[in-house]
């Protein structure tokens, strides 16, 4: 190397970002060239001149005014905490409801004659269709199916024919009958970080790998603490939940954008069995892989272009779907696992 | 019952959080933190206590505007430092296309900024501390090298955390550190010449 390459690369030496080869190579050639010496002495007190640098606080006047203006801002940004109503309007609602309870006693109390039977809306309104395509619907019940109805009863009404109900149709009316009697509930999701894909110059040994994806992975400031934290907290059930999302985010969505992973989805499907198999030790592969990316790095393995998966998977001991985290290292040319470790 | 963040324990993206579950206090507690180092941050960029001062509060206003927006892919620190450098970019800007505004304007507007200045006492100490040599120099570099010679050697980040702040490549990071110092360094050179002239 001549001394211009070595000039370029000081700066990048000084702050620890030059990879160990090249390190190696400045370190060799600052030691017989007085000339790069030199300059590299320049530099490296600038350096030292500048971090040097004082630095500046807020007035205590100042730290006031911009608490100030904070407090200020920030209320009006916010959206309006509900307050407890009033108890008044507590009672008028207690009111409201006294009146419409006397009024449906009323109701019921005229039409003491007549035999009443009391059905879930969804059998009421596949009753009421029955009854309409049989032709007995009188024009007051026709009303009240109307109002019965939500979606699923004008569906019924656009299928009841006016003459007869084919066989199909029959069924189609059973099903309804049986969904009505479902009920679902919809489980809340906690906020999930969304996952980190980056393409890095690192360059990972085996021996270090465990150390600098997970036990340092908080001072580089790309394998956040908090991140991991919070997909360790996350609930199984969850992750089944938000499973397709990372999936469409990660390989439907991301990858034809980022050009350094276009293949990736392609990869992931011959590699994906490998995985699974090493994870859980069976040789029976199920139809599809509970498997969840969440950190993807395009990086050197051992000088070796390679994809560094962070991801939750099954285990040898767990039955569960995704209750382990792994790591996984695999190479591009060859897509062969280089390193797994769970 | 409001929580209270004296401990630096809870992270800065749950105290966003909080804030925006309406914890106001957590909103104060994570500009308390950050105060000291946008302000300073400013200051390197912009030179003088007063625009230091204008961009501290617009990056705070920014920061409470935008706070729902913040996904949490990358650190709130990086988040904020890049708040910070899009508005002294943007004052940088606004000041250019002021220059073609008339003399008149021109004068009447330092006068303000001379009688703010007067009644900031505190501030004035600092602007004869401001005149240190490191901001001399700095204030010679272009503005998007000085950026990322403050970055880099003021406060301590990683080419690539500079890089996801200026949102600029890896390699351009590289170039303007290293072009930045060789022009710093070709000034202290002819500072040092000029001395030994005299003497």
């Amino acid at each position: 190397m001549n001394c211009k390459n070595i000039k370029n690369m000081i700066s990048e030496y000084i702050d620890s970002e030059l990879y160990t080869d090249y390190r190696e190579k400045v370190e060799e050639h600052l030691s017989t060239c007085p000339d790069c010496k030199k300059y590299f002495d320049e530099i490296k007190g600038l350096k030292e001149l500048i971090s040097s640098a004082t630095f500046y606080d807020l007035s205590f006047d100042k730290s006031v005014k911009l608490a100030r203006l904070v407090k200020e801002k920030g209320v009006k940004t916010l959206p309006p905490i509900v307050r407890p109503e009033p108890l008044w309007k507590r009672w008028q609602f207690v009111s409201i409801i006294s009146v419409i309870t006397i009024l449906i006693l009323g109701a019921l109390f005229i039409q003491i004659y007549k035999p009443i039977t009391f059905l879930a809306p969804m059998e009421k309104a596949v009753e009421l269709a029955e009854e309409q395509i049989r032709g007995e619907v009188t024009q007051e019940e026709e009303l009240v199916f109307e109002k019965v109805g939500d979606g699923i009863t004008k569906e019924l009404t656009e299928k009841a024919a006016p003459e007869e109900m084919t066989p199909e149709e029959t069924i189609e009316s059973e099903e309804i009958k049986k969904q009505g009697e479902l009920i679902t509930i919809t489980p809340e999701v906690p906020p999930v970080p969304q996952p980190i894909i980056i393409v890095s110059e690192n360059d990972y040994m085996q021996k270090d790998i465990e150390s600098k994806l997970i036990k340092q992975k908080f001072e580089e400031g790309i394998f956040r603490e908090e991140h991991f934290e919070v997909i360790e907290q996350i609930n199984l059930n969850h992750i089944v939940l938000i499973k397709e999302d990372y999936d469409k985010w990660l390989i439907k969505k991301t990858f034809p954008e980022i050009e350094q992973f276009k293949d990736f989805d392609q990869i992931l499907q011959i590699i994906e069995p490998e995985i699974y198999k090493r994870l859980t030790g069976k040789e029976q592969l199920p139809e599809t892989f509970p498997l969840l990316y969440f950190f993807l790095e395009k990086a050197k393995f051992e000088g070796k272009d390679a994809y560094i998966i962070l991801g939750r998977g099954p285990g040898k001991d767990l039955e569960e779907e995704l209750a382990k985290f792994f790591i996984c290292v695999i190479e591009i040319d060859t897509n062969e696992i280089l390193y797994l470790d769970y | 019952m409001t929580i209270r963040y004296k401990e630096e324990k809870i992270s800065d993206e749950n105290l966003l959080r909080n804030y925006l579950k309406g914890d106001q206090e957590a909103l104060i507690s994570l500009v308390k933190r950050h105060q000291r180092a946008i302000y300073n941050l400013s200051f390197r960029f912009m030179g003088n206590s007063h625009d230091a001062w204008d961009s501290t509060q617009e990056t705070f206003i920014r920061l409470i505007n935008k706070a729902k927006s913040f996904k949490g892919i990358s650190k709130f620190s990086t988040w904020i430092y890049r708040i910070t450098c899009n508005v002294c970019k943007d004052i940088l800007k606004k000041r250019k296309k002021n220059i073609s505004q008339s003399f008149e304007e021109k004068k009447l507007e330092e006068q303000v900024i001379i009688k703010n200045r007067i009644y900031e006492v505190n501030d004035r100490i600092l602007e004869a501390e401001e005149m240190d040599k490191v901001q001399n120099l700095l204030q010679k570099l272009p503005t998007k090298l000085r950026m990322v010679t403050v970055l880099n050697d003021i406060y301590d980040l990683k080419y690539k955390e500079i890089s996801r702040i200026l949102n600029i490549p890896l390699g351009t990071v590289k170039s303007r550190i290293s072009r930045s110092r060789e022009i710093l360094r070709n000034i202290l050179k002819e500072e040092r010449e000029q001395k030994n002239n005299l003497l």
